[in-house]
């Protein structure tokens, strides 16, 4: 068993196989040998750990993406946006909680979570106008005048559609 | 309990005048109570002072707020806190990308990435424009409607020019993948087509998947790439409507678009895809060695039959060990078959597609190899005159090949003389899950019945039960039917079938069927007949479709040319269950 501690001061334990879906806590235990020291997870509080830690749970014994391999997706640009079920329902959260899951994601390494987090953003980005994903994600529209001007010139094909 | 008697309270009533040790008693009884009231009232005071002074900075205050909150809406506060303004660029990055169609090339639309993620806000634009994996797709379609308004579709590609150099820049030199439509409609548009063919070909270097569906004269164009100018090219289809355009052919009668064109020797070319081949097959050099997908189709020889005969494909198949996906229309045999076995180890898909007179693929399917087919989709399309001589041996050589592997089959009922020859040919495939009879054919080949008519409740009978075969069902692992000629089903037996095959009862031996979808011949009951017994099925997850004829019409006479549209016409009443 793993000890982890989080931001928030509170205390996990797991087991090795599954914390180790995290190559940051993967390469600290491989670094530190046999130890019963915590881990401390400063940048990750109590409530999205237990959400992570629930998603690796699941996927316990699952292979692990090799590096190479995402190497050559990026490449090929063969970008399935597909979620699998149990993810879906998994990363159904408001959307502070799924930011917080990709950013504990990508701090803690763990690319098949970061990616359904990317890919459940995408999915609300696609098929929508730039006023609508301003509205969905409360981004402001603080475009200079020259880039409005250039975004205008770029939308002039669109009028004769 | 008496309350405890005051000191000296006897007195009060009278005029008394205290001795001077009582006056002295007196004095000393209330000086205490006096300091300790004095004190309290100057605290109170110094409580008060404070209190004011309190209130004063809680009234300053309040109005610094009241002002910060009449300028800015608590959106605003709220937008502070988006929690997406605190992803790093690598990740909006990641997010980026998966926001790019993935089942289609981008198209030039504000409404979809990559063009929306660039007119979100600044920071976004930034990070996308500086992304060159966003910009390596792009579809460009050439207006065709407004055949009337020349200068309208000159703007229209000017500004899809102007939009493409933008992502052309912005995908730096990576390898770019596009599809083009312009069916030519509009002419007098050389000049404004040009310039956006030019531009395409001035990155040849960098394609990598192209879909083009142009005019002849365009494709005649880039046919002129040389090898060196396509070094990255792995996919290449082309489409043309060559009965929309003026070309010029040579003295056969034939266009040349790719005869010694060496685009189709492109170093990398591992799929190619041609809606039309225009001349002979002889002149074109594809590296068939390397191909895994080859598909072509119709084309139009002065005879108008295919280029491409059954024998040729033979010959053309001998070359390709790598093939995985074929699809090919063949007219007849042209000269000899090769002696050898045609070995396809790799072929999961083979689509076959008979076209004129006198085709007979049984000597092509009787030569193959094919250990690993699993989709089969083989139409016949004879012309409908007394000359046509129809074999039907082809489908069963095939089927007996490919029975181990094969799952998905999809045939016209032209491949059957009746039904007891189609019975027997389904014997042979069962592993197939997905079954279709497509109406391909405007006609029947004379002297022949309608297919429609094979397609009955002893057919349906046939399928759920073991008669002929002890402990072996026809078609054991289907899940997938559809018919599309006109069937002679009654709602009956279709009830009892699907009630065995799809229902809840105990299925010996057979999968569930998923998909149920037939065209019948006899109107639908007013109460929704039979069939509406079948609702637990749908809800079990059945897919139930059936078509009824609305006009109580029976179909046309069976050896009838020109029986296309009748669908439309007798049979719109659709029952989705």
């Amino acid at each position: 068993m793993v000890l982890l501690v989080t931001s928030d001061n509170e205390q996990f334990n797991a087991d090795k196989d599954v914390v180790e879906r995290s190559v940051l806590i993967k390469n600290m235990l491989e670094d530190v040998g046999e130890s019963d020291q915590p881990i401390p997870l400063p940048n990750v509080s109590s409530s999205v750990l237990k959400k992570v830690l629930e998603y690796c749970e699941h996927h316990r014994g699952e292979p692990l993406p090799s590096a190479d391999a995402d190497q050559s997706q990026d490449e090929t640009r063969k970008r399935t946006t597909d979620i699998s079920e149990w993810d879906q329902k998994f990363i159904t959260v408001d959307q502070e909680m799924l930011f917080e899951i990709i950013l504990a994601a990508n701090y803690l390494d763990i690319k098949s979570l970061l990616d359904v987090g990317c890919k459940t953003v995408a999915n609300m980005i696609k098929g929508k106008t730039p006023e609508e994903i301003r509205k969905l994600f409360n981004i402001v529209n603080d475009f200079t005048p020259e880039e409005e001007a250039q975004i205008k010139k770029e939308n002039e094909w669109a009028e004769d559609r | 309990m008496d309350p405890p008697t005051k000191p000296f309270s006897s007195r009060f009533p009278t005029n008394y005048a205290p001795t001077d040790e009582e006056a002295s008693q007196i004095k000393n009884l209330i000086s205490v109570p006096l300091v300790q009231v004095a004190q309290i009232k100057e605290k109170m005071a110094q409580i008060k002072r404070e209190i004011t002074d309190l209130q004063q900075q809680y009234d300053a205050w309040e109005g610094t707020c009241s002002s910060i909150l009449r300028e800015a809406s608590v959106q605003d506060y709220q937008a502070l806190l988006a929690p997406i303004r605190r992803l790093p660029p690598e990740i909006l990055q990641q997010i980026f990308l998966f926001s790019i169609p993935d089942n289609h090339y981008a198209v030039i639309s504000p409404n979809e990435a990559p063009v929306s993620l660039t007119h979100t806000c600044g920071r976004w634009r930034r990070i996308a424009v500086k992304m060159p994996l966003l910009w390596t797709s792009v579809h460009i379609s050439v207006p065709s409607q407004v055949i009337e308004d020349p200068d309208f579709v000159k703007k229209a590609i000017d500004a899809r020019v102007s939009a493409l150099k933008r992502w052309i820049k912005r995908s730096h030199d990576l390898p770019f993948d596009f599809s083009v439509y312009d069916p030519g409609t509009v002419l007098a548009l050389e000049e404004p087509r040009k310039r956006l063919f030019g531009l395409l070909c001035s990155i040849s270097k960098q394609w990598r998947r192209v879909k083009i569906h142009a005019p002849p004269n365009v494709l005649q164009r880039i046919a002129k790439l040389k090898r060196k100018d396509i070094p990255l090219l792995e996919e290449f289809e082309v489409h043309t409507d060559l009965v929309s355009s003026i070309v010029s052919c040579n003295e056969d009668n034939e266009i040349i678009i790719w005869g010694g064109s060496r685009v189709l020797a492109a170093p990398l070319l591992t799929r190619f895809k041609t809606n039309t081949v225009s001349e002979s097959l002889r002149k074109f050099k594809l590296p068939y060695k390397q191909l895994t997908h080859l598909e072509l189709g119709h084309g139009l020889s002065p005879s108008w039959e295919p280029f491409l005969s059954v024998s040729r494909l033979a010959w053309i198949l001998l070359l390709m060990a790598n093939l995985v996906r074929g699809s090919f229309v063949v007219s007849a045999a042209s000269f000899e078959f090769p002696e050898q076995q045609i070995k396809l180890p790799e072929l999961e898909s083979l689509v076959i597609t008979e076209m004129g007179r006198e085709v007979d693929c049984s000597d092509l399917f009787g030569r193959l190899v094919i250990p690993k087919l699993k989709h089969l989709t083989y139409h016949s399309n004879p012309l409908a005159d007394s000359e046509t001589v129809f074999s039907y041996m082809a489908l069963p050589t095939i089927l007996r090949t490919a029975a181990p592997t094969l799952e998905s089959l999809e045939v016209n009922g032209l491949m059957f003389p009746s039904q007891e020859f189609m019975i027997n040919c389904l014997r042979y495939v069962t592993n197939v899950r997905k079954l279709h009879f497509v109406d391909t054919t405007p006609s029947c080949i004379p002297g022949t019945l309608y297919p429609g008519t094979y397609f009955d409740d002893a057919l349906l009978d046939t399928l759920i039960s073991t008669s002929e075969f002890p402990d072996r069902y026809l078609l054991p692992k289907l899940e997938d039917i559809s018919i599309e000629y006109i069937s002679k089903f009654t709602d009956a037996a279709i009830c009892e079938f699907l009630g065995f095959r799809s229902g809840t009862l105990p299925r010996v031996r057979v999968h569930a069927l998923k998909f149920f979808s037939v065209v019948v011949e006899h109107s639908c009951p007013g109460d929704g007949g039979a069939l509406k017994q079948m609702e637990h099925l749908v809800k079990a997850g059945l897919a139930l479709v059936v078509g009824y004829n609305r006009a109580k019409r029976s179909p046309r006479a069976v050896d009838v040319p020109g029986r296309s549209g009748h669908l439309s016409s007798a049979y719109d009443g659709l029952a989705k269950f």
